[in-house]
């Protein structure tokens, strides 16, 4: 999948997201968007489409380098940005997790 | 009780969600403040999760986006969130405790730790569907928020406008 984004907007909710993240994230997300601007098709990315929304243009990318996320939504080639977040999972494999932890 | 028992769908509006959201804290707390056995936690966790599932499906379906105006559902989902970390880990210190204990018979060993890996499971999927949900509700109510109205074609001066 690749996207065509040649500018930025931003909601309330990214800036309160923006400045509540660590600054580590704060620059990541920096390099994330140039990433996004000069080539979304790069895999460090993902990007993906996000389903059960009422408007389709709905987009998701990996902060470059951590756990984070960015969320928006394409306006023509304008990347309107919703939300900078983390979705944290939970391993429902205890036997799974104790073998990770003595991996590391 | 959940509207899923009672052969109703949930209808999404922003006060039936706050209500959802409320309950699940409410149920967890029970949960979270009774010694109760595993057998009950798996039953009220499994309603809990039901009810979470039929939530989200029903999102998913609906039109509405601004379903959380005064922030009170996202505030309960992220407390009904933290509760379930707190279980989650709570078990998993009963389930190590259990496969470390010298004293259990082989035979006790295997059902109280087989019992206990359904309920770090049932946990698992709980919460993970309260983040899908959570997600939801978070990016609709960013999407229902109107823009700033300055558009950005440099990186830098997005990221001064930010840091503002």
């Amino acid at each position: 999948m690749a996207l065509v984004v040649t500018s930025f907007e931003f909601t309330p909710p990214y800036k309160t997201d923006f400045k509540r993240a660590p600054p580590d994230i704060q620059s990541a997300s920096d390099r994330t968007l140039k990433q996004l601007l000069t080539n979304s098709n790069s895999g460090s990315l993902r990007l993906h489409t996000l389903k059960g929304y009422p408007k389709p243009t709905i987009f998701k990318i990996d902060v470059i380098g951590h756990s984070w996320q960015i969320t928006f939504e394409m306006i023509g080639s304008k990347a309107n940005l919703l939300r900078l977040g983390t979705h944290k999972e939970l391993d429902r494999n205890p036997r799974k997790s104790a073998q990770d932890a003595s991996d590391s | 009780m959940s509207t899923r028992f009672l052969g109703l769908r949930p209808t999404v509006t922003a006060g039936r969600l706050q209500t959802f959201a409320a309950r699940s804290v409410a149920f967890l707390a029970l949960v979270d403040h009774s010694p109760g056995s595993t057998a009950f936690d798996l039953g009220v966790i499994g309603v809990l999760h039901q009810d979470a599932i039929a939530w989200l499906g029903e999102l998913e379906q609906a039109e509405i986006l601004d379903v959380d105006p005064d922030g009170r559902t996202r505030d309960l989902l992220k407390r009904a969130v933290q509760t379930g970390e707190r279980l989650y880990h709570r078990a998993r210190d009963k389930y190590e405790s259990t496969m470390g204990d010298p004293g259990l018979e082989e035979a006790d060993r295997a059902a109280e730790s087989s019992s206990t890996e359904s309920l770090i499971a049932a946990i698992a999927d709980y919460h993970n569907t309260l983040e899908d949900l959570r997600e939801q509700i978070e990016t609709r109510v960013a999407l229902a928020s109107k823009g700033t109205g300055e558009v950005f074609t440099s990186v830098e001066a997005l990221m001064a406008s930010l840091r503002d």
